[in-house]
């Protein structure tokens, strides 16, 4: 965002973008964009059952229909541009469903199996995406056994925080440490690979 | 800013609920506002959605390039296991006593347990398959040929299996009424049915997911029947997938 710094970038309002982007100004719809999108990938993420290549692509979809609409016509209410923005992502992601269920009309293994199953790949893929590298590192660097099987049992097996406090006898400050340094290490490798700048949903390339 | 009514930082409580698809539809989409409302928050969770998905396929994979051992086993060697591989043979070998010991162990369980386990999230998942690895099937509806599939599983697992309704109309057109039942018979024998699951509601993706344990299915074709509950006015909607377990591990799907 060439000439807006990362105080400016806050301090206009949706209502001020939604303004400038109807006059023609260019920046601020590269402000819109780094704005909205983050929330739109996880919106669509969830609404594609967990496609990340979908989901991205949809999230540019998206951003493409807003922008048009914001050039044209302008929001009603501009304040809700964020509602808009994510009613106008489910809807793609609706039409999308709609359209690809009467474009099958065979049974289709590939595409069955291409059809993202969140946490299972198929059985013959052993290569970890970045990824899987880079969380596997993030492990690798946690100081004990207590800590992975902390991350293990919250994120992979998804029970609720006081029952891991209670099985291993964590305090509720041990335990938010314990995430908060997982947290800190994979983000500090993420940013190492080059991988924090770019979208993180699109990691899952494999190396 | 807005109309949301989720005006604070999401708890971390709140995050893992999301993440774990544990919210409501309507509690979601509040979520998700705030989310886009506050881009350095959403990279925050998208970060810990990327940890997770990690996580994960680790697992996954180590399932699928291993012998299958046991996901405790699996997790805490992973990364251990791709950086030096001289010790991978010792930890096969190792895996392999344990996978019989276990079988041993889980064969005079399963003795004197119910074999029938279904639920609805992962939440609801029993402690006991907490350490059984996930398998994924997703079956969607498909004209003209057999839309059989056959999902090649080895082991004690949790089948997850994702049904799309074919209905010409989104899951917020359909409302908070529609609900469906899901019915799971044996293909040569329609009155043996094994499970049912009623008063179920598809997630905001228009799938309806059911988590059931593969010993039940494995080595016989089954029939899966979804038909859709209520409200009665609405058009009735029933459809049904075949699916196959085979208990072939080596066995391509």
């Amino acid at each position: 965002m060439d000439g807006v710094n990362h105080s400016q970038k806050h301090e206009i309002t949706d209502s001020a973008l939604c303004e400038r982007i109807r006059f023609g100004d260019t920046q601020a719809e590269g402000l819109l964009i780094e704005r909205l999108q983050p929330g739109l990938r996880l919106v669509l993420y969830r609404a594609t059952g967990g496609n990340r290549d979908l989901a991205s692509e949809l999230s540019q979809e998206t951003l493409l229909v807003v922008l048009k609409r914001l050039r044209d016509t302008g929001l009603n209410d501009p304040d809700g541009l964020a509602a808009f923005a994510a009613q106008t992502a489910r809807n793609l992601a609706i039409a999308h469903r709609r359209k690809d269920g009467r474009r099958r009309t065979d049974i289709d293994h590939e595409a069955l199996d291409a059809i993202p199953t969140p946490g299972r790949d198929s059985h013959s893929q052993v290569e970890l995406s970045t990824l899987g590298v880079i969380v596997a590192q993030t492990l690798d660097q946690l100081p004990t056994e207590r800590d992975r099987s902390v991350l293990k049992r919250f994120y992979l097996q998804e029970e609720d925080k006081e029952k891991i406090c209670r099985d291993l006898q964590l305090s509720d400050l041990a335990f938010n440490q314990i995430l908060f340094r997982a947290r800190g290490r994979f983000r500090t490798l993420l940013s190492a690979a080059g991988l924090e700048k770019r979208d993180l949903l699109d990691a899952g390339e494999t190396q | 800013m807005s109309s949301n009514p989720l005006m604070n930082q999401p708890t971390p409580e709140l995050v893992a609920a999301y993440l774990a698809n544990r919210l409501s539809e309507a509690e979601a989409q509040s979520f998700e506002l705030y989310c886009i409302e506050h881009p350095t928050f959403a990279r925050d969770v998208e970060a810990e959605l990327a940890l997770k998905d990690g996580l994960r396929e680790i697992v996954a994979r180590d399932l699928g390039g291993m012998d299958r051992s046991s996901l405790a086993f699996s997790f805490t060697s992973a990364s251990r296991y791709f950086t030096d591989r001289r010790r991978r043979l010792l930890v096969v070998t190792a895996a392999s006593f344990a996978i019989c010991a276990s079988a041993l162990v889980l064969f005079q369980k399963r003795r004197t347990e119910t074999p029938l386990i279904a639920v609805e999230s992962l939440s609801q998942w029993p402690a006991s398959l907490q350490k059984a690895s996930r398998a994924h099937v997703t079956l969607l509806r498909t004209r003209g040929s057999s839309p059989e599939l056959e999902a090649v599983e080895a082991g004690d697992k949790v089948l997850e299996i994702k049904l799309l309704p074919d209905l010409p109309i989104s899951v917020e057109a359909q409302g908070p009424s529609m609900k469906y039942a899901i019915r799971i018979t044996a293909a040569d024998s329609p009155k043996s049915e094994i499970l049912r699951l009623s008063g179920l509601r598809p997630a905001a993706d228009g799938f309806l997911t059911i988590y059931v344990r593969t010993e039940i299915l494995r080595g016989r074709a089954w029939i899966i029947r979804l038909e859709s509950t209520s409200p009665p006015s609405h058009q009735q909607y029933e459809q049904e997938f075949p699916i196959a377990i085979d208990s072939a591990p080596s066995a391509q799907h």
